[in-house]
């Protein structure tokens, strides 16, 4: 017999995806569970709503892409402190006619807050948001100062 | 992989847990009123050219693409979240949809169908002569 050494986890890590999938789900259902409780209007949970958000960098600009479908523009906030870049805002239930009888609720509502630390300083005043199709696109140009420079260095004898 | 639109079914929701992946499978409420169904799936950053909706045996398909846009060559990605797959989801529909009278409409990322119930399932009051 070989022998390897004995690793705690080693059972646990040979699960196949699809169970720590299942597990992460609940953990998540939990999590809700636990932290908000039930509502006002009678739902379970905090919202906890994630909205997914790309991020690309450009020699000029920062563009950072956030997926909100059905959030109002009016309802997100855009705030960059000391290179920090904070989206807030909140996704409403639309209310639509009475009498509606739910058969299958996936879609997540409430808060949401991101933030992200850019790598270099940009010119605030220049920032620019788009809303459409129900993605949040926001243009960071960058500060001259933080654009990439070519400096020689002359390496001595 | 489908699932009924009206009424629960355990052993397709335990399998559309497994299977649980946002990606290709848009998050969709389907709520019923009187006179009709109504599905509710997020399409964030999907044009309506890019979605095609099918009814075929009973079964309405929701297919598309996210176009997200190409990017130039100097574009560096710092974070990746959304998805680019192709996304393709199955509804059986209940017996009572008009499916001539199916509608959908697509703004700011949210794709409303509506399913009209057809005439004979409405509720209807019926009069003592």
């Amino acid at each position: 017999m070989a022998l390897i050494r004995w690793n705690p986890n080693r059972d646990i890590t040979a699960f196949p995806d699809e169970l720590w999938n299942i597990h992460r789900d609940f953990d998540r259902l939990f999590n809700s569970l636990l932290r908000g409780g039930i509502q006002d209007d009678g739902t379970f949970g905090a919202s906890v709503w994630t909205p997914a958000v790309d991020i690309h960098e450009q020699e000029n600009e920062y563009v950072v892409k956030v997926e909100l479908p059905g959030v109002s523009k009016d309802d997100v906030r855009i705030t960059l402190e000391s290179n920090i870049l904070t989206i807030r805002g909140e996704k409403k239930r639309e209310s639509e006619q009475k009498g509606e009888n739910y058969h299958r609720m996936e879609r997540s509502y409430g808060s949401f807050q991101r933030s992200f630390t850019l790598p270099t300083t940009v010119k605030s005043d220049k920032i620019d948001a788009i809303y459409k199709d129900g993605v949040l696109v926001v243009t960071l140009p960058k500060a001259e100062e933080a654009k990439p420079k070519q400096i020689e260095v002359r390496v001595r004898n | 992989m489908m699932v009924r639109i009206a009424g629960l079914d355990p052993v397709a929701e335990f399998d559309r847990l497994l299977r649980r992946n946002s990606a290709g499978r848009p998050v969709t409420d389907v709520a019923e009123y009187e006179s009709e169904y109504l599905l509710v799936a997020e399409l964030p950053g999907v044009k309506k050219e890019d979605v095609k909706i099918s009814v075929e045996n009973g079964t309405l398909t929701l297919k598309g693409e996210r176009k997200n846009g190409a990017f130039s060559d100097d574009t560096r990605l710092l974070r990746r979240e959304t998805s680019t797959r192709p996304f393709d989801r199955s509804f059986v529909l209940p017996e009572d949809v008009e499916v001539n009278g199916i509608s959908a409409e697509l703004t700011d990322g949210i794709l409303r169908v509506r399913l009209p119930k057809a005439e004979l399932a409405r509720p209807r009051e019926i009069r003592i002569s």
